[in-house]
């Protein structure tokens, strides 16, 4: 979501939130907070819990005119659930069997095709990367499915991940 | 036996809890020896006429006597504290439900000493306790109302959004996360009531589009039961409720007579004193079983 013209000076912030953000209209309230204080925001990541008790999280960059009018925002934010990226853990999940990735991991956003001259070109060696966390190097590296090994501790959800 | 009594499976708004093997509903509920209102921590707290004890105290007994005869439900105690006034309002103790109680840790720090002793109860009577980190405030069942399968949660007044989620994992009941717009309207339980068989008074006005949206999606049109601001502001939405019975301040006769028409039996009790301090008769009592 990019309401707003890009030309005009911003300060942006990547919030996180975690919840019941769906049923309750909570996301729809955030976003229509955003809106009415002039600013705009980016959706980096969201996922949608499957079932009623499930939580659903979102991260998403808030950009406003101006540093106070961020922190402004922030503030307004908060009641709702914002937490700053970088100050909640990252969840993570081990996986199971080799090659197989579980199913709450993260996904990298690849693109899979590209619409060209009509028609539909595959992205060759297109697998979903995953974020595999080396801990002894304090590292965290893409990976591929096929290259997952049983006991490896990959990120999930979308929290205390920060977007540029 | 009313015609609504008579239809109905009762299900328990707590489950099935440590304290259910007589099948018998029990409130809890603290004797107000220490009650007064020696500092103010809502708006209805400010600005008013000093709280006559000695009437607070009959009006409290009304409240149990009519728990006991009207509702039959069994009203257990929890012992008063000096220097604890509001231990009286029990609906903040904990949210119950099932085997767990989620303890209450309070946006105010007037409050926080009730905490220990909640934890106390509800260790004694067989409870699992769950508590919340120091950073998160969650006032309780006055800020959390079981109606059917889920949850309707309060918060940004009182209660912070993400005790929701910790809620959910303690309960597993899912929970619509309901915004408080009306400082007047502190706790959910002030502006909504969920009753038997799927029935919800609320007040409309203490709620934004979004939460007035959430509740129309939940719940069927014939089961709302809309009140005014001027009954909501007579504590009509803090209502106890037992079986077919519902017991509420005295001065809702509208709402009164609606409830009637739907089968209730409604019992109507001055506790006028205790208003002064922004509770009613939900405040006063917290279902365990």
């Amino acid at each position: 979501m990019d309401g707003l013209s890009t030309s005009v000076a911003r300060c942006g912030q990547t919030v996180e939130f975690k919840g019941h953000l769906i049923d309750s209209l909570t996301l729809s309230k955030i976003a229509d907070q955003i809106l009415r204080a002039d600013g705009y925001y980016e959706l980096n990541d969201i996922r949608v819990g499957t079932r009623q008790k499930d939580f659903s999280s979102v991260s998403m960059t808030v950009f406003a005119e101006n540093e106070t009018r961020l922190k402004d925002l922030m503030e307004t934010l908060k009641p709702y659930g914002a937490i700053p990226a970088g100050s909640a853990n990252a969840e993570t999940v081990r996986v199971a069997q080799d090659g197989v990735a579980p199913d709450t991991a993260f996904t990298l956003k690849m693109p899979k095709r590209v619409f060209v001259e009509g028609q539909w070109l595959t992205l060759q060696d297109g697998e979903s990367l995953f974020l595999k966390i080396l801990a002894e190097q304090g590292a965290v590296r893409p990976v591929k499915a096929s290259d997952l090994r049983q006991g490896d501790r990959l990120v999930s959800g979308s929290m205390g991940i920060e977007w540029s | 036996m009313s015609a609504l009594q008579s239809e109905r499976t009762w299900i328990s708004p707590v489950g099935t809890t440590p304290l259910s093997a007589d099948g018998k509903p029990k409130i809890l509920m603290c004797p107000p020896d220490y009650f007064t209102v020696e500092y103010a921590i809502n708006p209805w707290m400010e600005n008013i006429a000093p709280c006559d004890e000695a009437l607070a105290k009959r009006q409290w007994e009304n409240l149990y006597n009519a728990i006991i005869k009207e509702a039959g439900a069994e009203v257990l105690l929890m012992p008063p504290v000096q220097g604890l006034p509001d231990l009286v309002f029990t609906a903040n103790a904990a949210f119950v439900y099932n085997d767990t109680a989620v303890i209450a840790h309070y946006k105010y720090p007037e409050r926080r000493g009730e905490e220990p002793y909640c934890v106390e109860w509800f260790n004694k009577h067989g409870f699992k306790v769950v508590e919340m980190p120091d950073s998160v405030f969650f006032e309780g069942a006055g800020d959390a109302l079981t109606w059917n399968d889920r949850v309707f949660a309060g918060y940004k007044t009182r209660t912070d959004i993400a005790s929701h989620n910790l809620l959910t994992a303690a309960t597993g009941l899912p929970v619509l996360s309901m915004e408080l717009t009306d400082p007047r309207f502190y706790h959910i339980d002030v502006c909504m009531c969920p009753l038997a068989d799927g029935h919800l008074i609320y007040s409309p006005a203490a709620f934004d589009e979004y939460g007035n949206a959430v509740i129309e999606a939940n719940v069927p049109p014939e089961k709302r039961i809309p009140v005014t601001p001027e009954e909501a502001s007579k504590f009509a939405c803090n209502s106890v409720n037992v079986f077919d019975t519902v017991i509420f301040n005295e001065g809702s006769h509208r709402l009164a007579d609606e409830l009637k028409q739907r089968g209730f039996k409604v019992v109507q009790v001055d506790l006028s004193e205790f208003l002064k301090s922004g509770g009613s008769s939900k405040c006063l009592t917290l279902r365990v079983a």
